[in-house]
């Protein structure tokens, strides 16, 4: 098991029904894990229970050897960031005070230049400074996923949990995002590793060093790409007819059809 | 789907009819007596108002310009406004400490369940019951109103406060947890600025409520505009009262439209311009910092 993040016997549920079950995985330093699975297959309850929002039923996760269930809500904090599938809101905040909240965890008494510094870094490496002062609550869906994404980024955490961060962005920026988060978690001088909720699977396997099938709560199976990206597997847990190939040493899957139910 | 609902309604309908003649002991002629009496009533007793009312006191003497501002209406409706709004602050300032430790989304069971049973016996209690508490306790006067409509706005707007915030998103409550905010910090920074708005128009809606109620309490001797009202029903002066009346129904109307206006500064659908917190509450060296660091 690696020491970066270990995950034993993680189980969850809600009154009457079991969301995850027995989750056993490690994930290494700049190793960038997509979690795949069906509506409902426990892949946002995973998240929130590594970062702590929902407590686990049984279980433990160490991340860099300490107990991610016995720290602080504020040191988690340090060492976790979180980015929720959309976050609305009505205060009428403008884009830097947002991506400023994600120093929240590290301040003393008063923001410094230092923060604002690391801010306007992250705003320039996702490319959108240039709505800095624009409101929020005015942006698009994409824009404010990319704003709450460069909250993450600020909070410079050892592990990002990002639930379908791509979702509401337009095909570009599906990429280029994704291209970027893969280039900081790739950082050899900051060692950081992500775990990404998503959906479409063929982005999962072309940015991703591992894949996890959740299925049922269970994890189906756990790997590299190749390994768990198989046409028999991708039928099994998402009822998709596939077709699997490598084109220029990378995993492509265009889905087919929808298999009938038996 | 309509039948069914026509086919409630009736039933309802009928149900409450037979209520009524239960509760009326099978006597519906005293329905009829009773609309006539009050014709009668109104009539030769109340009509026509005396605006007498609105003519300065004999004794003490005005010693003002505007001799209007000595009279029994105006005396007593303008404690009855002082009443409702000192009232309905310290109500809401009572309500926003206690609201987000009841709030489940906020709070652990140990915590919003008991703070829930509290909020509910201070509700339990109509105003009418606490000013009768109070007079007995600090005697007759508008201070017994006051600390009377402050608990009862604090049961009520503290459980339409703790239902705001547990209807709000979770996502914002998530986002400030994942950045290791603890829950008080969470309920003032995040779940109270977030929700302003209906926060406000809950407070308006407070002060309309205890305008109309502040006008109640009097009648047990805990001041204002109802204190008159009582006195001039003793003596059966029905013409005063009925001028009382009608200064109420108008200071409340006019309490509604100013409240509407109000309403509209923090209505999503307001096409008025809004002015933003940040604009309000960070000093222009914040932006300028901030714009700095971005060059």
């Amino acid at each position: 098991m690696s020491d970066f993040l270990a995950v034993h016997d993680l189980s969850f549920s809600w009154p009457g029904r079991t969301v995850l079950e027995d989750l056993n995985f490690d994930v290494g330093p700049n190793q960038l894990v997509s979690v795949l699975g069906v509506n409902g297959a426990g892949k946002t309850t995973l998240l929130k229970c590594i970062n702590r929002i929902l407590s686990p039923s049984s279980g433990s996760i160490h991340l860099l050897s300490s107990d991610v269930l016995g720290m602080t809500i504020m040191d988690v904090a340090r060492q976790v960031a979180y980015v929720p599938q959309s976050v609305g809101t009505n205060f009428p905040m403008n884009v830097f005070d947002v991506v400023l909240l994600g120093r929240r965890p590290h301040l003393q008494w008063f923001v410094g230049d230092g923060d604002r510094d690391k801010v306007s870094e992250c705003l320039h490496f996702l490319g959108i400074h240039d709505f800095a002062f624009r409101r929020y609550d005015q942006l698009s869906g994409g824009e404010r996923q990319r704003v709450v994404l460069a909250k993450a980024l600020a909070q410079e955490p050892k592990l990002y949990l990002l639930d379908e961060p791509t979702s509401d962005l337009d095909l570009k920026h599906q990429i280029t995002t994704m291209e970027k988060i893969r280039s900081v978690v790739g950082d050899r001088t900051a060692p950081s590793s992500a775990i990404i909720a998503i959906h479409d699977i063929d982005v999962a396997a072309r940015f991703s060093d591992k894949i996890m099938l959740l299925h049922d709560g269970k994890i189906r199976a756990y790997g590299p790409p190749k390994e768990v990206l198989t046409v028999e597997l991708i039928a099994e847990v998402f009822g998709v007819e596939a077709e699997v190939r490598e084109d220029s040493g990378s995993l492509r899957i265009t889905i087919q059809a929808a298999l009938k139910n038996d | 789907m309509k039948i069914r609902l026509f086919v409630i309604i009736g039933a309802l309908s009928l149900l409450a009819l037979a209520l009524l003649s239960d509760l009326a002991g099978g006597d519906w002629g005293r329905f009829g007596d009773g609309l006539s009496d009050f014709v009668v009533f109104f009539t030769e007793s109340m009509w026509p108002p005396d605006w007498s009312v609105l003519e300065p006191r004999t004794y003490p003497e005005c010693e003002s310009r505007l001799e209007f501002t000595c009279s029994i209406g105006y005396i007593g409706m303008v404690e009855t406004l002082k009443i409702a709004f000192v009232s309905t602050i310290l109500g809401f300032l009572g309500a926003i400490l206690l609201s987000p430790l009841a709030a489940r989304n906020l709070q652990s069971v140990w915590i919003s369940i008991p703070v829930r049973i509290l909020l509910a016996a201070v509700r339990s209690l109509p105003s009418l019951i606490w000013a009768l508490l109070f007079v007995v306790v600090i005697g007759l006067g508008p201070l017994s109103g006051v600390l009377a409509m402050s608990f009862y706005t604090i049961g009520y707007l503290g459980k339409l406060q703790y239902e705001t915030f547990e209807g709000m998103n979770s996502g914002p409550i998530e986002a400030g947890r994942a950045m290791g905010l603890s829950s008080r910090a969470i309920a003032t920074n995040i779940v109270i600025p977030e929700n302003s708005n209906h926060l406000l128009s809950q407070l308006i809606f407070m002060f309309e409520y205890n305008v109309r109620h502040g006008t109640v309490i009097g009648i047990v001797g805990a001041g204002g505009i109802g204190y008159y009202i009582t006195n001039y029903l003793k003596f059966f002066q029905y013409e005063k009262v009925f001028a009382l009346l009608i200064l109420i129904f108008v200071v409340v109307i006019i309490i509604d439209l100013i409240s509407l206006f109000a309403r509209s500064f923090v209505n999503e659908q307001g096409d008025v311009r809004r002015p933003t917190w940040m604009n309000l509450l960070l000093k222009k060296t914040e932006e300028k910092s901030q714009a700095d660091s971005l060059k």
